[in-house]
């Protein structure tokens, strides 16, 4: 504390300060608590974990960097599975924001009934991701599914969607797509924060309803599009639950094995699933999600950095 | 005075109140503790088998009538290995529970030491191994020691439809015995329209790759030197047979097709549809197909072999499941009353409420009569003797290893591979068994065993 311009020696504190201290401790312990027992420890616990070999049933052996080098340097799955979770990633990512862009500002219009088209966009992000896994495992089936009969009715042909490797991601990323309804709201309060004041200014300038959605409405919900990025990232990269029940859902070929067909839908959540849970494999599977977490760490830090080059916050960068 | 009154009746309606409540819980806390001391309950994790659920309760409500003191609370879960393997792991597993020999999964409970040795148990109740059928008799051995009863032995067959075979002009009477004679009725069954599989003679891919080879002959670990054996030259050529099948009946299409279509347990599946020739399955088929296709004329024949030989029947894997006692059960004495009870004593009763089958061989003929008592008339009950032969002659199973688990996923997802042209047989085969090998040492040199 600068008193004076000099700083003043702190003294030992007073019986007022340790009571106030003791009651804030007392107050905040049980988070505290919480958080060493069922955060930290877990996190430092699969740290040292991942340095061994360990199945749960026998005491850990340590195998020093083996389970890193043997994922980095032997496992061409793990590398799979990654190269799958970043084209997930990307795809979800990159057309999630512009899509849910186009959405936003749709539903921004003043038009009648604008409530339920609110509504009817929402909707599918409530609905629980196995249900909606199911749902489109049958909208997308190769033969008989309803995309494929639409397609057939103007004479395109349908592909095998979950069933072809070429197209199992992709109709993931569709799934992905059609819940993004919270991503809309998002936008859509970002939205409603652009001052008007900037499109009238911009209109008596002569600005064009293209120019002034570059110019001020983009630039405006910045902010927005970080914050949608960022959770997308963490999201996308932790992918697992509708991967599984469409693994698992697709029937004979194979006996359902999940990852399939050809480990196109292999993603590191499910490699890293199938490691811990089956095999009873939970140092390489620490090991796993370190390297992903690092992965995550050093994406999410990119995209911050850039963040301030392209988000405005109240109309300044 | 009205205050000092109303404050003395309150006082003693809350002291009356309290004494009836604290005699109440008395009570009840005494009526449980003698129940308790009664009555054991134990907990019984198994697959879930929809509905066969109910008849497995069943089963287990006609033991507790004659041993009242054993109650069994059960526990169906589509995930029960998972949940098994991670209740053991946290020291809080159920007393006794269900576990599949498909996908390796008792041999990575069995090699990671999440069961009890049963070896006690067989020797005070005078049980033998020798009483069950081989194959799944062997899957519940390791190191020397018996780590579960085996349950249930699943054997296949082929169902033919006989309506599709007269629609294509094919002899109804002349089912195929050999692969080679199935292969070419294939063929004939095979329709596509407009880019589309309408009509599919067999689905090679509805059966595992391991289970071909097995029946080849093929032999996929070596337990004297503890070696994985995937590139047995038996393995390498019916992975080879399994491509060019794959590559003959465009593997692409046909997977569009099953995946379109229902399953067997489910109605309008492709076989009650006639668009599906062949199938192949246990005795128990006959289930869906009185529910879903009470006018299909099918027959069945044993599953084909490569030469059709009698002496090919020994190849066929027998596997199914094992009732097991996880490591940390409470009351394991009381599961094993009622595991020896359902899965020996009365495994025919057991296996016919479930429509499954027995595994203890003695009882077979009992098992087959209450079929045939249960269900009289049914179209299967001319083919029981060929599942009744199998059942006695099949010798081979899949190895129940700890990294039995993995080393099936591997191999599944070597077969996809090979199937799709992006692997040649050896070289898929080579891989998974480096890293099978791999993976079974580090087992092996964490355990310390040799």
């Amino acid at each position: 504390m600068i008193v004076g311009g000099a700083r003043a020696k702190r003294g030992p504190l007073t019986r007022r300060q340790r009571r106030q201290l003791a009651l804030g401790l007392l107050f905040t312990g049980p988070w505290i608590v919480g958080l060493l027992a069922f955060n930290v420890y877990p996190i430092l616990a699969s740290l040292f974990y991942s340095f061994t070999y360990y199945d749960l049933l026998e005491p850990p052996r340590f195998v020093g960097l083996s389970n890193y080098g043997d994922l980095l340097f032997h496992d061409t799955l793990f590398w799979t599975a990654l190269g799958n979770t970043f084209y997930y990633a990307g795809g979800v990512i990159a057309g999630g924001t512009l899509l849910d862009i186009g959405l936003a500002l749709l539903l921004n219009a003043r038009v009648r009934g604008m409530g339920v088209y609110r509504t009817l966009f929402f909707l599918p992000s409530v609905v629980p991701a196995v249900a909606g896994a199911l749902i489109w495992l049958w909208v997308l089936n190769p033969q008989y599914g309803f995309l494929n009969s639409v397609l057939g009715l103007v004479g395109l042909p349908g592909p095998s969607w979950f069933q072809d490797p070429a197209w199992s991601k992709p109709s993931l990323i569709l799934l992905g797509l059609w819940t993004s309804g919270q991503a809309i709201i998002i936008y859509l309060a970002a939205l409603q924060d652009v001052p008007r004041v900037l499109y009238e200014a911009a209109e008596i300038d002569g600005a064009g309803p293209w120019s002034r959605t570059r110019a001020i409405t983009l630039p405006m919900i910045t902010p927005a599009i970080l914050f949608n990025v960022v959770i997308g990232i963490i999201l996308a990269f932790q992918y697992f639950t509708q991967a599984y029940i469409v693994g698992t859902g697709l029937g004979t070929v194979l006996g359902g094995d999940i990852g399939g067909p050809l480990d196109s839908t292999l993603f590191v959540g499910l490699y890293l699933y199938n490691h811990a849970f089956a095999y009873l494999h939970m140092g390489y599977a620490s090991a796993m999600a370190w390297i992903f977490t690092l992965i995550i760490l050093a994406l999410t830090l990119g995209v911050m950095r850039s963040s301030g080059r392209w988000v405005y916050y109240g109309g300044v960068r | 005075m009205a205050r000092h009154l109303a404050r003395r009746l309150l006082f003693g309606t809350l002291l009356l109140s309290l004494l009836l409540t604290g005699g109440l819980l008395s009570a009840q806390a005494i009526a449980y503790a003698h129940a308790a001391a009664d009555v054991v309950t134990i907990q019984w994790w198994n697959d879930d088998w929809g509905v066969f659920d109910g008849p497995t309760q069943h089963i287990g409500d006609l033991f507790t009538q004659s041993h009242p003191n054993i109650k069994i609370q059960w526990t169906f879960s589509g995930n029960n290995p998972v949940k098994l393997k991670t209740a053991i792991a946290a020291g809080a597993p159920p007393d006794c529970a269900e576990v599949s020999m498909f996908g390796g999964s008792l041999g990575t409970f069995i090699g990671t030491g999440s069961l009890e040795p049963l070896d006690t148990f067989f020797k005070q109740t005078g049980l033998s191994l020798r009483e069950f059928e081989p194959s799944v008799a062997a899957s519940v051995q390791q190191d020397g020691h018996i780590w579960g009863i085996p349950g249930d032995a699943g054997v296949y067959a082929l169902f033919y439809n006989k309506d599709m075979f007269r629609k294509f002009g094919l002899d109804p009477n002349k089912p195929p015995r050999t692969l080679a004679e199935l292969e070419a009725m294939s063929a004939k069954f095979y329709r596509v329209v407009n880019g589309n599989v309408v009509s599919l003679g067999f689905d090679v891919n509805s059966d595992s790759f391991m289970m071909y080879a097995m029946r080849a002959g093929g032999q996929f670990y070596d337990p004297v030197h503890h070696k994985i054996t995937a590139t047995d030259p038996r393995n390498v050529q019916t992975m080879e047979w399994l491509a060019q099948w794959n590559k003959r009946f465009d593997v692409n299409k046909v997977s569009r097709f099953t995946a379109s279509q229902p399953g067997e347990w489910q109605p309008g599946n492709p076989f009650v549809t006639g668009h599906l020739a062949f199938f192949f399955d246990d005795y128990w088929a006959f289930y869906p197909l009185d529910l879903y296709g009470p006018k299909v004329d099918y027959g069945v024949v044993p599953y084909p072999t490569l030469h059709g030989s009698a002496a090919e029947q020994r190849n066929h894997p027998i596997m199914g499941w094992a009732v097991v006692i996880p490591k940390g059960s409470r009351h394991p004495k009381e599961c094993l009353e009622y595991m020896k009870w359902a899965y020996h004593d009365h495994s025919d009763l057991m296996a016919a409420t479930i429509v499954d089958a027995p595994s203890v061989l003695a009882k077979f003929p009992s098992f087959w009569n209450m079929i045939r008592r249960q269900h009289p008339h049914d179209r299967i009950l001319p083919y029981l003797n060929i599942f009744d032969q199998e059942y006695r002659q099949g010798r081979q199973y899949f190895p129940q290893i700890a990294v039995s688990q993995q080393y099936w996923d591997a191999l599944s997802r070597a077969t996809d591979q090979v199937i799709h042209g992006k692997q040649q047989p050896m070289q898929a085969l080579e891989a998974v068994q480096t890293q099978i090998q791999s993976a079974l040492d580090q087992f092996m040199a964490s355990h310390h065993t040799s």
